[in-house]
């Protein structure tokens, strides 16, 4: 016991002496965890998420600032203390239970990535009622250049995929929405690789097919004898 | 004559299937006795025209430290918060009886498996090591990843067990050995006023600030904030050979203490006896990989030099063919 709490001080000393080092902070490192980020830009001061525009003419109704987006992790709505509607936890929990049993399947191989809630705040919230508005939000996502990713979104009842869906050369992703509500980041599975070891099978084939055709060759030629 | 012929097929038949099993099982014999052979062939590497087979006696342990406070939950999520800001691996050499501690940094920007919901591996990207403890609960699913993430970046070397453990471990292993001698040279007023210039024993939630803090301290510099890590692991040695001479700790309280700040895949009983095996290794060397800084879109990005990377994979991890 005494030695694995020598071992143990000797991580923390580690700990001690190394974290902070790794903690230069003149240019941010960086944190995850929760959902994909949001890029914004800086307009008069302002963080601006996106704009609302009418699809036909591309004017722009609104500005969306960072203050009227309404963003909910799986992990908030499982956190019993974050302020957030009891509507939303249970629908977000729910529908993680539902993907990760597998109830929910959008498409063969398409796996969900990321899922979360984003809603604009009451008073933004008839900003994209009317018909043939959207909205584009740019997500921080480091989505490899052609990735099969789809996104869907989860209205009255029904998924739907969203139709303008855009891998950026950073890896962030740009999503045209016409509405907001739960969202799901799905990348299609790519087929396993093959380990390196499973070609013991084809050998195993191999051996299999020679013995085969060896024992065939003696009993032709057993039978050719006998004739 | 016929039934003469027939009982020839069949018997020429059954030698055949004789020949074919005792193939199938002379192969499969060769597969499990020199499966190290057929690993050895397919791990088998050729550095400047030598080749190189992957040694055989050589352990791992994973450690990570998760700049984190508070004991250790889950995030009841596919993703956490818990970024690993210390990534060593400990690498046992059986044969020399010493070790070598890798140090990697955590902005080492390399290939990760990206865990989606449930928990299911949806897809791969490249990204700083450190995030790849922010996939999956922040438990044993989380250290996986990271065991993954290594073991893919060290040519698929096998990482034996791992460790994580919070940033509380400073003030437990502070107070459990009643404290550390600091001499205190920054001006801690603002922030912690029980922490006073001079001489002082700082018990564990003073260490933690002690160690940690860099904003509003003094110059804000980390050069100033090393000078006090130093300081503390001074002392920290100090406190601990007074105590380990009279044996006074509460060892077994305090390990239970920690055990709430940390997972591993390992029981109380293999870290006892893997302590045990390798207490009296002599270490060997500190090996931080080289590589370059560069600002990435947002954040710090560390590239690792690849050309002097993968020679320290042939050195650590392989020996030369005869």
């Amino acid at each position: 016991m005494k030695k694995v709490l020598i071992g143990l001080f000797t991580f923390v000393l580690a700990l001690s002496l190394i974290s902070p080092v790794c903690a230069e902070d003149f240019t941010p490192s960086i944190s995850g965890g929760k959902i994909p980020g949001i890029v914004t830009e800086n307009k008069d001061g302002k963080e601006v998420v996106g704009y609302v525009v009418e699809d036909a003419t591309g004017e722009v109704l609104s500005t969306v600032y960072t203050g009227c987006l309404y963003v909910v992790s799986l992990q908030d709505a499982q956190d019993p203390t974050s302020d957030i509607s009891a509507a939303h936890r249970n629908e977000l929990i729910d529908l993680n239970e539902k993907f990760s049993k597998g109830e929910i399947n959008l498409g063969d191989g398409l796996v969900a990535r990321d899922l979360f809630l984003a809603d604009l705040i009451d008073d933004c919230k008839d900003w994209l009622e009317k018909p043939g508005t959207s909205l584009t939000i740019t997500f921080e996502m480091n989505v490899a250049a052609g990735t099969d990713l789809q996104v869907a979104t989860f209205i009255n009842g029904q998924w739907q995929f969203v139709k303008k869906v855009v891998i950026n050369n950073d890896g962030t992703v740009s999503v045209t929405f016409e509405d907001l509500c739960p969202i799901v980041f799905l990348v299609k599975e790519k087929a396993p690789l093959k380990p390196g070891g499973t070609d013991t099978g084809d050998k195993t084939n191999v051996a299999l097919l020679l013995a085969m055709l060896a024992g065939s060759a003696l009993v032709l030629l057993k039978l050719k004898k006998a004739h | 004559m016929k039934l003469k012929r027939i009982m020839t097929l069949v018997i020429a038949f059954l030698l055949v299937l004789s020949i074919a099993v005792c193939a199938i099982s002379l192969f499969k014999g060769s597969t499990v006795n020199n499966d190290g052979e057929e690993e050895f062939e397919r791990k088998t590497i050729v550095v400047d025209g030598k080749e190189y087979f992957p040694r055989q006696d050589i352990s791992t342990f994973l450690l990570m430290g998760i700049d984190k406070e508070g004991e250790v939950k889950s995030s009841h999520s596919y993703r956490n918060e818990r970024n690993a800001d210390v990534i060593m691996l400990l690498i046992f050499d059986e044969t020399n009886e010493s070790y070598d501690v890798l140090c990697l940094n955590r902005d080492s920007m390399v290939e990760m498996e990206v865990l989606g919901v449930g928990g299911k591996k949806a897809g791969k990207v490249v990204q700083q090591l450190t995030l790849s403890h922010t996939y999956g609960t922040g438990l044993e699913d989380s250290c996986e990843n990271v065991k993954e993430t290594i073991s893919a970046l060290l040519n698929n070397i096998e990482i034996d067990n791992y460790m994580s453990m919070n940033m509380d471990g400073i003030a437990i292993v502070t107070d459990a050995l009643g404290g550390v001698e600091v001499n205190v040279i920054d001006d801690f007023s603002l922030l912690d006023d029980s922490i006073y210039m001079g001489v002082q024993t700082l018990n564990g939630k003073q260490a933690t600030s002690f160690v940690r803090v860099r904003k509003d301290m003094g110059d804000q510099l980390n050069s100033s904030r090393m000078q006090r890590q130093k300081e503390f692991l001074k002392g920290l040695e100090k406190a601990f050979k007074a105590k380990s001479e009279i044996d006074e700790m509460d060892l077994k309280e305090t390990y239970e203490e920690l055990s709430y700040y940390m997972v591993t895949d390992c029981s109380l009983t293999k870290l006892s006896s893997l302590v045990d095996k390798y207490m009296n290794y002599t270490l060997d060397e500190i090996i931080i990989p080289k590589g370059e800084y560069t600002k990435g879109r947002k954040y710090l990005e560390f590239n690792l030099d690849k050309t002097s990377f993968n020679q320290m994979i042939v050195d650590l991890l392989y020996a030369k063919k005869n």
